[in-house]
């Protein structure tokens, strides 16, 4: 199981959103998170790497208590690309080998094959890389940070509307690769439709609570 | 030796009411802000010329290495009052470094530089070396720390998604603050660096100033003052990068996030 979550109580600062959750995400899973906003969705998401410690209970990845796990350890196994991912100020190659650097990815390397691969699933051409950060558009951005994720190979990716500044079509590529293609575990949350029908495991919040859990036994087909 | 006499000292505070009259004419309310620094200047240097007249008269070697503690004491509380930090959060992370670095800088100067002549009964803590010496290597440190902490605060509020960022990706709290802490030094040294490269040219450092002006040989003055610039900029350095070092291991908890005192008062949140 990656994660085993049991949770008394879920707060960001002081303030109490969620109460008696309790869910199973298996490796490799795609699990999508619903609720209105504000109900604790990215709360409950930011657990899940650590970043937010305000919770009563008890996860567990791969049925370890994730406190007992070195933060950076986890956070390379379980990467998290925000809605509007931080890229730096060099070219694109540069923003997608920046990790590199950190103790925790130390002897991996990214092989051009790989990088052009995943640009490719992702509708990025291959002459991006050689682009200023600064010159892309905010979809072009949100496609790189997932590249540069996927490249760091994690068991699980967790996202934040991925598809917040992707245009129709291309975000039904990008969601056809990442919830049919790729390996690893998504959690994440989306309000793009294209996006919610793929994922096979749907978690429903409101009042505070978990109110609906909705598993598909097939993994969805890719319509492209 | 040139003496300042009375007469001379209350001229040049009469003269004084020229600035104070051209704030005036210009209606620039800086007449009390100047009047206060005046009279605190006036007030603490006195105070401080009968202190030193004591410590040299006496020149025991307690007195004179329990001055430079209150020193040392002075210019730590002068940092944290400058930062929005709680002070016991931040004591040791600025007293540690500037004692150590300004400290172990003033002995090095006393032990080798100066080569105290035991033989002739030259003591080794002779107050009129050690106090003024030490006044600049402390001074610089001191301003140099306050710089490097605000850079590196300011830095890290402003650059907070970049941070977060890298530690989502796995990288700890040094890994993910490197470019801060770099920005943090660079403030911090480049004032001095610039001033090491145009020192002499226009304008005489104050050592060497009350050196010639106290009749000694400029080429003796000079020595003087090459060695107090190296014993500052080391000092600095140390100081600096002892600070930054200490401050990134204490704001960031076990999960890499801004510890709550942080959080509170920086508004940095996950």
């Amino acid at each position: 199981m990656l994660y085993e979550i049991r949770l008394n109580k879920l707060q960001y600062e002081d303030k109490l959103l969620l109460r008696n959750v309790s869910l199973d995400i298996e490796a490799g899973e795609k699990v999508l998170i619903v609720g209105e906003t504000g109900c604790g969705k990215t709360s409950l998401l930011h657990t899940l790497n650590l970043m937010n410690p305000g919770y009563d209970g008890c996860i567990k990845f791969h049925g370890e208590p994730i406190k007992a796990h070195p933060p950076d350890t986890l956070r390379a196994r379980v990467i998290e690309v925000m809605q509007e991912p931080v890229l730096g100020d060099g070219s694109v190659r540069q923003a997608i080998e920046y990790p590199l650097r950190f103790h925790v990815h130390r002897g991996k390397s990214f092989c051009n094959d790989r990088i052009r691969e995943l640009l490719a699933a992702l509708r990025l051409p291959d002459g991006i890389l050689d682009k200023p950060v600064d010159t892309l558009s905010g979809g072009e951005k949100q496609r790189v940070a997932l590249v540069r994720a996927m490249l760091l190979e994690p068991e699980a990716l967790l996202l934040d509307e991925p598809s917040s500044a992707l245009d129709q079509s291309v975000s039904a590529q990008v969601a056809d690769y990442l919830l049919c293609c790729w390996d690893g575990a998504i959690i994440g949350i989306s309000h793009d439709p294209t996006w919610q029908r793929k994922f096979t495991h749907t978690f429903t919040f409101a009042d505070k609570r978990l109110l609906d859990e909705k598993k598909l036994q097939s993994i969805p087909e890719v319509t492209q | 030796m040139m003496e300042v006499r009375t007469i001379g000292l209350v001229i040049s505070f009469g003269l004084m009411l020229l600035p104070l009259l051209i704030f005036k004419y210009m209606k620039l309310p800086l007449i009390k802000a100047t009047g206060v620094a005046f009279l605190r200047m006036v007030v603490q240097l006195a105070v401080i010329g009968l202190i030193l007249s004591y410590i040299f008269r006496w020149d025991h070697p307690a007195i004179t290495i329990g001055w430079l503690a209150f020193m040392v004491a002075a210019a730590t509380y002068t940092v944290l009052e400058r930062l929005e930090l709680p002070w016991t959060f931040l004591l040791p992370v600025v007293l540690f470094p500037l004692l150590l670095a300004s400290g172990s800088m003033l002995a090095i100067f006393a032990v080798l530089v100066v080569k105290p002549d035991t033989a002739v009964g030259y003591p080794l803590v002779n107050p009129r070396l050690l106090i003024p010496v030490f006044g600049m290597i402390l001074g610089n440190s001191m301003n140099a720390t306050a710089q490097a902490l605000e850079r590196l605060a300011s830095d890290l509020k402003a650059n907070w998604r970049r941070y977060y960022s890298d530690i989502t990706m796995g990288a700890r709290p040094r890994e993910a603050a490197a470019p801060f802490i770099r920005n943090a030094m660079r403030a911090s040294q480049m004032p001095r660096i610039m001033n090491m490269a145009s020192v002499g040219i226009i304008s005489l450092p104050g050592m060497m100033a009350g050196l010639i002006v106290q009749g000694a040989d400029p080429t003796q003055a000079i020595k003087y003052q090459m060695m107090v610039m190296a014993g500052i900029f080391v000092a600095v350095t140390l100081a600096v990068g002892g600070t930054l070092h200490l401050y990134v291991g204490k704001i960031f908890d076990n999960w890499y996030l801004p510890v709550p005192t942080l959080r509170r008062k920086k508004g940095l949140r996950p």
